[in-house]
């Protein structure tokens, strides 16, 4: 198959619940878990490979996704080994807007990002994540993912003793 | 769907980007937050751990179930600190690395404790450290003591001196020199760093010093911190590839020196130091000398690169040296 021709021929995709989508191919190939099934395609090409079926993945975060790959589909993607080492806390605009949905539509495009192999955008989400964790304290961190606190008084006194010298250089 | 069914890969994902007081707050959530962060190789690669100055060790908190690398002790006074360092570490035997002791007062045989408890230490500092020889054990085997560390490739010493001066006022001796004679003739060491300061370097025997040197059979890169006295009198490492010294200022009729290391030395910096050799007409014998006499391949000073990959990267120092 030939990745790098200059035109970018449609790719449809279906989602668990059934909705079929149209993309390009240049955005689809931002997921590392969709670039692996059409490496392996073989005869007949992308132009008749019909729509790729994607079981873990519902019609509305597949819609999210899809908006998400389309918007970077050419900006170069760094591999997750950079991401691993990523400390900049710079976001792009358009991302942090982006990012702007109610927790459950966050987990689900979190799943689906890891499902499909978007480092990038597994980052940015699990990111957005820390960011709400950051700055507060147990009690509030509960409240806010709603969490039910399964310590008893005494077992969290020992485990805040056993890590209250956790100082990182 | 909840945070918490999401796969525990993604959960450790998120806590990876918190930070230390965040991630303690974390650990305090749930217990399956809990047991995520203390289970996780992923975090604290540093660690740090302090002794509480009571010789209590029962009071002691237990070391995380995490594979630990990188670990700072500070404060062994008392044989029972090491005895239980030494137990703690017992599970951590091959993945502990790194080792840095500061403020260390212990004889060796707690330290030998302490090491033998691991397998592949690779790192060893020793910041403000004092080791004694335990008195209690057969003269004759002390004196010839050395630590047995056969994975050990980088040694470094810092030592403060206010901190010490009035003990070593009393001792007449330098700790660092006991440090280093437990490590004579080691096979093993590719890098060497040590810190002088004023005062330490009073009693600082420099024939002794490069002797030492010269008895690492395998040192490649050395480093010389707070140097600010001649220390470097007498031959020493003659197959040192990298060497590293701050703050210099007495240098003078003792750059020859250098000469002893033109065969194998590739890589010079000098940081901090009264020369200037981009003061051309001030130092041109120290220029001249360092880019004619020595075959480097890099030379630093600040950080600037003058020599890079053997060629002379400096504009000014290059017209210099055209135009001599």
């Amino acid at each position: 198959m030939d990745i790098d021709r200059p035109s970018d021929p449609q790719v449809s995709v279906v989602s668990s619940d059934g909705t079929m989508f149209h993309t390009t191919l240049k955005s689809i190939l931002l997921s590392g878990t969709i670039k692996d099934m059409i490496e392996h395609i073989g005869e007949g090409g992308v132009e008749n490979m019909g729509a790729i079926p994607l079981q873990n993945v519902d019609s509305k975060t597949l819609e999210i996704v899809i908006k998400w790959i389309e918007h970077h589909k050419d900006n170069i993607q760094p591999t997750s080994e950079e991401i691993k080492d990523k400390t900049a806390d710079f976001i792009d605009p358009w991302d942090e807007n982006f990012l702007e949905m109610d927790l459950d539509k966050l987990y689900n495009l979190i799943t689906a990002a890891n499902y499909l192999n978007i480092p990038q955008l597994l980052w940015l989400s699990t990111r957005k994540i820390a960011m709400l964790i950051k700055n507060r304290t147990p009690q509030e961190i509960r409240s806010l993912f709603n969490i039910e606190d399964d310590w008893t008084p005494q077992e969290i006194e020992a485990v805040q003793k056993e890590n209250q010298w956790c100082e990182e250089k | 769907m909840s945070i918490n069914n999401l796969p525990t890969g993604i959960l450790e994902h998120i806590f990876s980007y918190l930070d230390n007081q965040s991630m303690q707050d974390a650990i305090s959530v749930c217990k399956l937050w809990e047991q995520i962060i203390g289970n996780s190789s992923k975090f604290m690669k540093k660690f740090k751990f302090q002794l509480p100055s009571s010789t209590n060790c029962q009071e002691i908190v237990k070391f995380p179930k995490i594979p630990l690398k990188n670990i700072r002790i500070k404060h062994i006074k008392d044989p029972l600190h090491a005895e239980f360092i030494a137990d703690a570490f017992k599970d951590y035997k091959s993945t502990i690395e790194s080792l840095e002791f500061s403020h260390l007062h212990a004889d060796n045989k707690m330290l030998t404790n302490i090491f033998n408890s691991i397998d592949n230490l690779k790192e060893l500092s020793f910041n403000c450290a004092i080791i004694n020889l335990n008195t209690s054990g057969t003269g004759d085997d002390d004196k010839n003591f050395r630590f047995n560390l056969p994975n050990l490739r980088s040694l470094s010493i810092y030592t403060n001196f206010c901190v010490n001066a009035c003990r070593w006022q009393a001792m007449k001796e330098d700790p660092a020199e006991k440090i280093l004679s437990y490590f004579w003739n080691n096979q093993t060491i590719e890098t060497f760093s040590i810190q002088f300061y004023g005062g330490h370097a009073y009693y600082f025997n420099t024939r002794i010093f490069c002797a030492f040197l010269n008895s690492l059979k395998n040192l490649k890169h050395l480093i010389l911190l707070s140097c600010n006295k001649s220390l470097i009198e007498f031959p020493f490492s003659l197959g040192l590839q990298k060497l590293e010294i701050d703050s210099l200022y007495y240098f003078d009729g003792h750059i020859e020196l250098l000469l002893y290391l033109k065969d194998s030395l590739k890589e010079l910096r000098l940081v901090q130091t009264t020369y200037n050799p981009r003061n051309y007409k001030k130092e041109k014998p120290l220029i001249k000398f360092i880019i004619d006499k020595l075959n480097l391949e890099n030379f630093y000073v600040e950080d600037i690169p003058i020599i890079l990959n053997g060629k002379i990267q400096d504009a000014a120092v290059k017209d210099f040296i055209v135009n001599e």
